[in-house]
Order: C-alpha cells, then structure tokens, then sequence
C-alpha cells in the first residue's frame, strides 16, 4: 500500500524514462484496471464466475482484516475463523429474530471486534506460536461454544434460511447484487486498512512487528497497540461473517473450523501484507482449485505445499508491504538543496521543550 | 470406587498418552525451537497404517509399524518443511507455518489414502478387567500404562546413557559448538524430529484402542493436547512433558465433571491461562528478556 | 534540584547483583558519563531508568516526578529516552520511518483521525517530517533518508539511533556506548555530536568503554563496579581516585595516564 505521506505534490522528474518507469506506470495501470474489471464484472462473464466474485470479496475482507494483524503488527493468529464465525452468527441471529440487515452487519462488526480484543489480550504476555497456538485454542472454544450452545445457536444443526441482505428497501436477492454489496463493503474495509496502515497507529504497529522492544523505547504502548489491532481486526472479519451469512443462508459451526482459519493464514501470506497482495492471495487459493478441478479433492496438499514453498522461497508474499519515499518530501521541507553525503553537524533542528516551572 | 479416584485414574491413563505426544513437541523444540504443527497430522497418519497393519496381524505389530511409518514420516517433514528454511535462516515463526503447510498435507493424504470415516479399533487385546485394592481397570488400561511410562524411561536412558542422546543434549546446549565437536546436527535434527513422531505414532495407537476408534479428526485435537501438555509441564522439558501430560489428563477428567459438553475445551482454557500466568510451565525456568 | 534521581537503586538477576543501592543525581545539562568493567550494571542502570528493568528497591524520580514503576513509553512521553548497546533500529525499515516512529509519543492522532483522515492528522503528519528532515540533517544523513537502516556502515547507524531518540524529544538523553565499534574519526564525530545535543538543552548520560572520549567529553564520571557506585566526581578526580584505579583499571592502573 502506498501513500502520499503528506500530500504534498510530488514533482515529476522530467527527461529519462527508465525501464524502471515502464514498470512503474504498469503497476500504476494495475490498480484503475483491476477496479474497472471488478465494477463491470457481472456483465462480463457467468452467474458462476460472479459467485465466485462475492467469495473472493469476503475472503479479501478476511485477508485485509487478518493483515492488520499478523502483517503488519506481526502477531501471529492462528484462530480467525473465531471472528468471521462471531459475525456471521450475530448478525444472523439479530436478523432471523426480525431486525434489519444493516444492524446485523453492524453487530457483526462489534461482537467480533469484542472477540478480537478478548484475544488480543493474551498477546500483552506473549507472541510468537505461542500466541498463535493460545488464537487457535480461542478458535476452537468459540467453535465448541457454537457447537453446544443448542438453544441459541442450534448446535451443530446451525442456522437455516437466514434473510438475504436489504438495504434501503432493496433485497440484494441475486448474486450480481449481493456481489454490488460484497464489493462496496470490500472497498470500504480496503479503505479502512490502507489508512490506518498508512497512519501514526500502523507506524506503531509496524515498530511492534519489526522489533517491540525498540518500539517501547520509541514511547509506543506495544500493549494498547496490539490489542488495537486485534479489535480492528475482528471488527472487519465479522463484516466479512456477516456478509458469507446473509449469501449463503446457512451457517454452521463446521464453515469456521480450524482448517477454516488456515485458509485465511494461507491467503494472508501468500499475497503479503499489501492491499493488492490480499486479493491476489484470496483469489489464487479460491481460484486455482476451480480452475483444476482434479485439484478441487486436494485443496489443502495444495494449501500446504503453497505454504511451505511461500515460506522457502517467498516468506514476505507475492505483493509484499512497500517502503515509502520520503527523501524528496523531506529536502523540499527543509528547502535546501538536495542533500547528498553528509552535511554538518549543526542543522537547526529540536531542542529541549522549555521548562515549565 | 469413589468417583473422584476413579477419575484420577482416568485422567492418568489418558494422560500418560498426552505425556507421550507432549514429549515428541518438547523433543523437536528443545533441539529445534519450532513448534512442529504437523504433529497431530503425523500421528494420525502412522495410527492409520498401524491400524491396518492390526487388524492383519496383532497390536504390537502394528504398534511397531505405525512408530517406523510416523518415524520416517517425520523425517520426510524435518528434510522438506525445516531444514530448506534452516539453510536459508528463515525466522522461527516462518518454520513454524512451514510445519503447519506439512500438516495439512499429511491432512489430506491421510484422507485420499483412508476415507473420511472414523474406524473402528477390532478388540486387539484381552477384554479382562480386574481390580486392585480400590481401583477397577483393564488389560487396555494396564498396557497403555505400560508402554507410555516403558517409553518415558527407555526415552530417559536414550537421552542420558547413548552416543545419540549424548549428540541430542550437545545440540540442545549450542547446536554450533556440538557441530564442531563432531557432532552432525542435521542428522540430529532428523532424528529428532523421526523420535518426536514415533512416539506420537504409539500415542495414537494407544488412543485408538483406548476410545476403540481412529478418524482423522483426532489427530488435530490430539495435537493440540499434546502441545498444551508440554506447555503445561514446561516445553523443551521432558519431565515437564510427563507431567504435564499428567495432569491435562487428570484436570480434563475432572473438568469434564463441571463442563461435560466442553470437555475438549478444558485444554485450551489451561493452555491459554497457562501461557498468561506461568508462560514457562510448571517445570520451566522463566525466560528473562533481553534488552 | 537534580533533573534525575535514583535513590538507594537495587537490581538483581538470580544471584546476580547488577545493582546495589546506587544512588546518582543527575543535573539538568550535564553530560555525565558512566564507566565500569563489563557486567558492572551500566545496562543495567540505563534499563532500570528507561522502564524496561524493575527495581528491587529503591526509588527513581525524574523532574520531581517518581517515574520507578512507570512502563518505557510512559518515560519516553515524559522525556527520557535511550540507545541500545546492541543497536535495535528497525533494521528493514528506512532511516527515515525509524525517525518518524520516533515522533511517536510527541502525536496523538488515533485510529478515528486516521480513518478520516482529519486535518488535525495531516498537519501532525506534516510537522514529524519536519522534525525528521531538520534530524536526518543534524547527524548528517539527510541523503540516507530512504536506506533501509540495516543497510547502513555501522556508525551511521548509530547516528540514526541517536536521531531517533531525539525525535522522541526527550530531556535526558541515554546513550548505551555509542561510540562502540566506531573509528577514531568516527567518535570525533560523534563527540561534536553530542556536544551539539548539549547545547540544544538536552541533559546526556552515556555509558562507554572509550576513557579518552568519556574524559574529553564528560561534565561528571560516575564509576560503577559490580553493581555499586564507587566513584563520581569530575574526570580529573575520577581519574585520579585509587579505587577506580584498582576496580576499573586494573591493578598496575596504567592504562589510566594514557587515557
Ligand atoms: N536480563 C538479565 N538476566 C540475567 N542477568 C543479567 C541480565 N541483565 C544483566 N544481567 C547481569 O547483570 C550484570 C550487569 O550487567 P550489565 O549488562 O548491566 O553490565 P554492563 O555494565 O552494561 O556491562 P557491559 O560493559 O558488558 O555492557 C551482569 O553480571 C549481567 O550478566
Ligand atoms: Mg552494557
């Protein structure tokens, strides 16, 4: 994900056009294409295609929202599945019992974000798999809560003939409109992340992955800014949950196992912690097992062997997180002359706050 | 019998299973530091061939069968999902994903090869029951007994009487400094991971003539028991992967009491309460950070 | 009235003493530096003030302050900040974000500002680049601005650390030996460096093992040995007293009239 840091113009070098420029200008194509292909999709090509659109749009949402997380806070969740099930389980029981879709997306949002900052406390004490084993033993309690708490939840049974999505009076009845609706609550989460990654908090939460004890002495609560991240995180995931539920109209604890939130761990790494990356990585693992339909049996040897390549020869993703820029903002903020080497020692620079008292 | 003796040994012959699988992730962890994921993965697998093997032949063949298929399985996963990440130093948790990539595939070739069904252990040993002062048991129970805690000491004597347990600890100590007094720490490592996943093999097989079945679906949660285990009683110890192995037994049992629908979830409650109070286990010293 | 105080300070690791009741003043301005053999609990010290280490016993208080039980960030916002020994950039970020991070404690957009993208966030954005640009350029590596850190010679990356606790905006600067594995042209530089932060108002406590630099440069020496004071007075007395001679310089304390 990319930013102009402070909205300053950039100015464009005149003259040469590098091949690097080539390549530059294609990736900027990239972006404009691939959201006119996504507008005009439904028109374009089969009902089956599309379904597999809305999938993919969920699965990016879960990707993005996973992102935020073991991206760029670099914690490892192993149980996101917990989150997008949380979802997709509240805003189907709050519609079933006769409320509208809207506030079955927005109760989405919070129970699972509450989820998120449940499990987020556990990484105030630790990190690395043990974290990630104590996010999938969370993974599982919800599942097992799902599974037994019959009066609510049904069991295993699971909830059937949940209401499809209506917003402003408009029933998001066929596939071409619900994948409208997938797609608006995907560009609004992407949104979101690119944002708030882009930001002071995404700052923080980058020093939390690339070392938290300098991040500490930076003066970033690491604590808050964790927990920070795993709210948000399951605030997005139970959008997504909300979405799949009212698509589908039926939920069962099965769809949100274990092998569940691999898949989301999956997708997360294989396309890297970038905003493009994560639709290329929920789209490849969605797609390729339709497209080899002998593969479809053996999604996960697919799965596991792309997870295990990833990390050899791959492990930041196909589209990894990009450095900004900022020499040429900062020399025009300084208004001098581009620097070059080393300068003196005595620019002007900060001095101590004045004392008060 | 009264109830709470009752679950005690219950808790502790299922238990001493949880000790045998925790001590194949404290084993690879203590050589490695990785959590192998694919663990649970592996087990299943070597209990499925051990369970064909069974029911051609006796248990014993079939528990041998199963420890050599888990073995050399867990070697194929130390040379293909470990070591090509290790030659390119690539951080722990990168390995740890890698092993969980191992898992899944083992996952599905165990489904491909043996079918989604849960199958049943034939009866493979004698069905006798007996009792002891105030405690009932079996000949199953008796000879899961047997082999965890004949395994647990023949493990100890390996560890702290053999040239290769000699290697193991070198390596534990500092992997760099063993390999310059000889000792090959790839191979180490492949052993390891070999040891770790026969013992998980005979955990499984014990389990399926414990419960009478085997299915896929047992091998994750067995994982996960294992690894809390080891959590438990302290990772990379293996007197902490004993008891710990222990007591998940004898604390499931008895939670069961409270929870009986949420069973398996006492060990994830004990895994997540443990790793925030007492993140080093019972047995493990605490690990001071570095600044 | 002392900028810092610690009081009767005590730290131990095990059976390990790495601080006994140490108590130290540190004033407003000074430079002071801190000298003893290896594991005499310089770190140790640096870590206990910065929040990263609890104190046994003992009391620390900065500007009137008690700050003992306070987390590092809470000392970082209340304007101490610190180098590592062992250099903890953020090695696969560029010079450039390591300075931004920085400027963490000293902004308060949160996430809402973000996800609007308020005005507010904008012009705070736009302020951390100026610090950071008038930073990168005070230690002279305005040019570096977008290298990763990791990839820098080893003394411009420990400029770049001393630019990133600046931008923390501290008070008192601790600095862990920041002339470790430095050329002797490279410490002259950093030596006018930190003169340089003096004279911006920043009170500086460093640690290091070159005696030279340490006299040259220091208001006042503390000498610490297995974890006690011994010592702290000005270089010339330091350097003169018979204890440091014995603990610190060894026993024929020759090394102490070449230093
Ligand atoms: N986290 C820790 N755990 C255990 N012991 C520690 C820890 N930190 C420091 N020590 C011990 O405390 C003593 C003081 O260490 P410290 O790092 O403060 O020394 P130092 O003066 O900075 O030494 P050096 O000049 O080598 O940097 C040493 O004996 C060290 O081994
Ligand atoms: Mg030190």
């Amino acid at each position: 994900m990319r930013a102009n840091p402070t909205g300053l113009r950039r100015r464009t070098r005149a003259g040469k056009v590098s091949a690097a420029g080539y390549l530059t200008a294609l990736r900027k194509g990239v972006g404009p294409l691939a959201v006119l292909l996504a507008l005009t999709f439904p028109f374009l090509v089969s009902q089956y295609l599309v379904h597999l659109g809305v999938l993919i749009s969920i699965y990016t949402i879960l990707t993005l929202s996973l992102n935020l997380v073991s991206g760029y806070a670099g914690q490892l969740a192993l149980g996101h599945a917990a989150f997008y099930a949380l979802g997709a389980y509240a805003s189907a029981l709050l519609t079933l019992s006769g409320h509208p879709f809207w506030l079955g997306l927005l109760a989405a949002g919070v129970v699972a974000a509450l989820g998120g900052l449940v499990v987020g406390l556990p990484s105030l004490k630790s990190s690395g798999f043990y974290l990630g084993m104590i996010t999938l033993g969370f993974g599982e309690i919800v599942k097992l809560v799902l599974l037994n708490w019959d009066s609510l939840t049904r069991g295993p049974m699971g909830l059937t003939n949940i209401p499809p999505a209506k917003l402003w009076g408009y029933t998001f009845g066929s596939v071409a409109s619900f994948y409208y609706l997938a797609l608006l609550i995907l560009a609004l989460t992407a949104g979101a992340v690119h944002r708030l990654v882009n930001s002071r908090v995404g700052e923080a939460l980058v020093a939390i992955r690339e070392d938290e004890v300098a991040a500490k002495a930076m003066g970033i609560d690491t604590g808050y800014h964790k927990v920070l991240a795993f709210t948000v995180s399951g605030f997005l995931a139970g959008l997504a949950g909300s979405l799949y539920a009212h698509y589908i109209s039926f939920i069962n604890p099965a769809s949100f196992g274990s092998g569940e939130s691999f898949l989301i761990v999956s997708m997360t790494l294989l396309g890297g912690a970038s905003l493009g990356g994560s639709a290329l990585g929920a789209a490849t693992l969605l797609l390729v097992p339709e497209v080899f339909r002998a593969l479809a049996d053996y999604r996960l040897l697919f799965y596991g062997a792309v997870l295990i390549l990833l990390m050899v020869f791959r492990p930041n993703g196909l589209i990894p997180e990009r450095r900004l820029r900022y020499r040429g903002i900062l020399e025009r903020l300084r208004g001098a002359e581009p620097v070059s080497g080393r300068d003196s020692g005595a620019g002007p620079g900060y001095r101590a706050p004045a004392e008060e008292g | 019998m009264s109830l709470l003796l009752e679950q005690l040994v219950n808790g502790v012959i299922i238990g001493s299973v949880y000790s045998l699988i925790a001590l194949g992730f404290s084993l690879i962890f203590s050589i490695l530091e990785v959590i192998n994921f694919a663990h649970g993965s592996i087990l299943v697998m070597g209990t499925l061939i051990g369970l064909v093997v069974l029911q051609r032949t006796n248990f014993w063949v079939g528990l041998l069968i199963a420890a050599l298929a888990s073995g050399l399985l867990g070697a194929l996963v130390e040379k293909a999902a470990i070591y090509p990440l290790r030659l390119r130093r690539a951080p722990l948790g990168a390995q740890f994903i890698s092993t969980i990539g191992a898992g899944m595939m083992i996952d599905i070739a165990a489904l491909v090869i043996f079918g989604p069904k849960t199958r049943p252990f034939p009866p493979s040993l004698p069905a006798t029951q007996f009792a002891l002062g105030p405690v009932r048991g079996s000949v199953v129970e008796l000879a899961i007994l047997g082999v965890s805690l004949g395994l647990m000491a023949l493990l100890q004597v390996l560890v702290n009487r053999t040239r290769f347990g000699k290697a193991i600890r070198a390596t534990v100590q500092n992997p760099r400094a063993a390999a310059m007094f000889g000792v090959d720490v790839d191979t180490v490592n492949t052993l390891t991971f070999a040891l770790g996943s026969a013992l998980a093999a005979v955990a499984g097989m014990l389990m399926g003539v414990y419960y009478n079945m085997a299915d896929l679906g047992t091998g994750f949660l067995a994982g996960m028991k294992g690894f809390v285990a080891a959590v438990f009683g302290g990772i990379g110890s293996i007197p902490g992967a004993v008891l710990g192995g222990l007591a998940l037994g004898v604390a499931e049992d008895i939670g069961a009491t409270w929870l009986s629908s949420y069973r398996d979830a006492v060990a994830f409650i004990i895994l997540i309460v443990i790793l925030l109070v007492r993140p080093q286990g019972i047995l493990g010293h605490p690990e001071r950070q570095k600044v | 009235m002392g900028l810092l105080h610690i009081d009767e300070a005590s730290v131990s690791f095990g059976g390990v003493r790495a601080l006994e009741m140490v108590s130290l003043i540190i004033e407003k301005g000074e430079i002071v530096s801190i000298i003893g053999p290896n594991g005499a609990g310089k770190t140790t010290l640096f870590n206990a003030i910065s929040g990263f280490t609890h104190l046994d016993s003992g009391k620390i208080s900065f500007d009137g302050g008690d700050i003992t039980r306070e987390p590092p960030h809470g000392v970082v916002r209340l304007g101490i900040a610190r180098t590592f020994q062992n250099l903890r950039l953020f090695s696969r970020l560029t010079v450039a974000e390591n300075v931004n991070i920085a400027q963490h404690s000293r902004t308060r957009s949160g996430v809402w500002a973000a996800l609007l993208n308020s005005r507010g966030s904008r012009s705070e954005r736009r302020a951390v680049l100026e610090l950071t640009a008038d930073l990168l350029a005070a230690v002279g590596l305005a040019g570096q601005a977008d290298t990763l850190a990791g990839d820098l010679p080893y003394g411009d990356q420990r400029r770049v650390e001393i630019a990133r606790a600046l931008a923390t905006r501290p008070r008192l600067l601790l600095l862990d030996e920041p002339a470790a594995g430095m050329n002797y042209a490279e410490v002259q530089d950093l030596l006018g460096l930190i003169q340089g932060v003096r004279g911006r108002g920043i009170t500086v406590a460093m640690v290091d093992h070159d005696l030279r630099a340490v006299m040259a440069i220091s208001d006042r020496v503390v000498v610490l040995d297995y974890g006690r004071k011994i010592a702290d007075g000005r270089p010339g007395e330091v350097r003169r007293n018979p204890a440091v001679l014995r603990a610190y310089l060894g026993e024929e304390g020759g090394a102490a009239t070449d230093a």
